[in-house]
């Protein structure tokens, strides 16, 4: 099998169907980190498109000894982040500007209120429970948090994809933990 | 170790990441400490309930979607002509309502700013980045054409021939996407010519409100934000370039006017969104030299923002730990 960086010079040259083979071998992936993350398919399909564009754009930047992987999975995560940002565009958030702090912390209330009016939720209720709980993370939270609980990725390797080092991944996890079970704290 | 470094340990079993070491030294505490155990168990039931949440099945129908859809994307894209070809055809669009243009010798443009050039056949042009092209001397004039900086060139020829330069400068209205790069080149040079601080805030605005990104080749477009972002004057210009300049990939050369920006810029504002931008997960450690950890170093000592010292203090950290 032609290796990646086969693929990518022939790709650079102008090769489409070079960059194809290079887009199908990872691009179930990318499909999925962006469905789990944004919850949608037509978004994750579009997330998925731009990705894929960004990539064949900086193509002829790309550095032939970086890990093309190590590239791809970071402009995924990167796009997620920001594809959230703009359906939101009012809230202004930048990038970085969302640390672990309380400004989720009324909505997850509200959101354990409800439940626990319902008497235990059935399965298709706790999904929704589940969702509207994720859904009150900030975007790293719930990046690293979908991750982690959806995808299955290790710490070490949500480190290399988003470009944060292992540390910052464990201080959002922990959070996005922290604050998914007070809301659902009624369920547990 | 205390409470909390076994409250730590026990999300890592949760997510099955402790080594042997330190799963042995959990058990070790487990055994002890009922209100670590209740902690475990309440972990392992919010684990299974998070097992019920919703997830997007990834079909091979909604693969195939994608891919379709990426392959019109890619053919739009491949299919993108020279930005002299984007450019005519919009001026020909302009310009057929009759004889306002001779393009036959094909005259140039510079849009509603004051800043246009043409230059003379044959020689070549070389005035501002892209927007020149050689005019015909019999070709006909618009009216609305104004000439200017007329000279003649130094060496005198033979007989009643003459040589000379001239800009004409004519208005021209022009309306298209702004992820057109003909568009695009007209719009950065308006955002490094025009000296009405509300035109460029306008111009670098319409670049930054775009949820396309930009290519890192448009280049001239990117060194007009850097430019904008280090040197505009006018302290709303300068935060809009930076907004746009994040449509672009992180690279060395958004780097370095970032660092700029933390290193000069005075409103305490720019300086927070040039360093939320480095932090993004863009940011690799290929970016990192001598240069941005001495910035780093003096800024969390030095900046007069106590939050800027904070902002980067954190950044400078997770930038020695990679
Ligand atoms: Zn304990």
């Amino acid at each position: 099998m032609m290796q990646d960086l086969d693929l990518i010079q022939r790709a650079k040259s102008g090769d489409m169907g070079a960059f194809e083979q290079l887009v199908f071998r990872y691009d179930k992936q990318v499909l999925t980190i962006a469905a789990r993350y944004v919850q949608s398919s037509e978004d994750a399909k579009d997330i998925y498109q731009e990705v894929f564009l960004r990539v064949f754009r900086s193509l002829p930047r790309f550095q032939l000894r970086s890990q093309f992987s190590t590239w791809l999975f970071r402009i995924t995560t990167n796009v997620c982040l920001t594809h959230r940002a703009k359906r939101k565009r009012h809230t202004h958030t930048s990038l970085s500007q969302d640390s672990d702090d309380e400004h989720g912390g009324s909505r997850a209330e509200a959101i354990s209120d409800s439940s626990a009016t319902d008497e235990r939720a059935e399965n298709s209720d706790t999904a929704f429970h589940v969702t509207q709980a994720v859904g009150t993370l900030s975007p790293k939270q719930k990046m690293v948090f979908t991750m982690k609980y959806y995808d299955g990725y290790k710490i070490r390797e949500i480190a290399q994809m988003t470009g944060l080092n292992e540390g910052t991944v464990k201080r959002y996890l922990f959070a996005a933990t922290r604050k998914v079970r007070t809301s659902l704290k009624d369920l547990l | 170790m205390k409470h909390n470094d076994y409250k730590e340990l026990l999300h890592l079993s949760l997510y099955d990441e402790l080594n042997e070491e330190d799963r042995s030294v959990l058990d070790g505490h487990l055994e002890g400490c009922a209100e670590c155990r209740d902690e475990f168990e309440e972990l392992k039931k919010l684990s299974i309930l998070l097992s019920h949440g919703e997830r997007i099945e990834i079909t091979d129908q909604l693969l195939d979607e994608a891919r379709r859809e990426l392959r019109v994307a890619l053919r739009l894209e491949n299919s993108k002509r020279p930005f002299w070809a984007g450019l005519m055809e919009q001026f020909d669009a302009l310009t057929s309502p009759a004889g306002r243009f001779a393009l036959s010798g094909v005259a140039m443009i510079l849009v509603g700013l004051t800043a246009g050039y043409w230059l003379f056949a044959p020689s070549e042009p070389t005035g501002l980045s892209g927007i020149t092209r050689a005019v015909e001397p019999s070709s006909s004039q618009p009216t609305e054409t104004k000439i200017t900086n007329f000279k003649f060139m130094g060496q005198p020829l033979q007989g009643s021939d003459v040589e000379f330069t001239f800009d004409m400068v004519t208005p021209v209205h022009m309306k298209g996407n702004v992820n057109d790069v003909a568009v695009q080149r007209v719009l950065a040079q308006a955002l490094m010519n025009d000296h009405n601080p509300g035109a460029r805030l306008r111009t670098v605005s319409a670049i930054a409100n775009d949820d396309v990104a930009l290519k890192s080749s448009d280049t001239e477009i990117k060194a007009a934000l850097v430019q904008a972002v280090k040197g505009d004057a006018n302290v709303g210009v300068r935060k809009q370039a930076l907004k746009a300049l994040q449509r672009f990939p992180l690279d060395n050369e958004i780097k370095d006017a970032l660092l700029y920006v933390l290193k000069n810029e005075e409103n305490p504002g720019i300086r927070i969104e040039a360093i939320a931008y480095l932090q993004s997960p863009e940011f690799s450690r290929q970016l990192v030299d001598q240069d941005l950890l001495n910035i780093l170093k003096e800024k969390m000592q030095s900046d007069n923002n106590n939050y800027v010292r904070t902002r980067v203090k954190h950044f400078y950290e997770e930038v020695q730990q990679q």
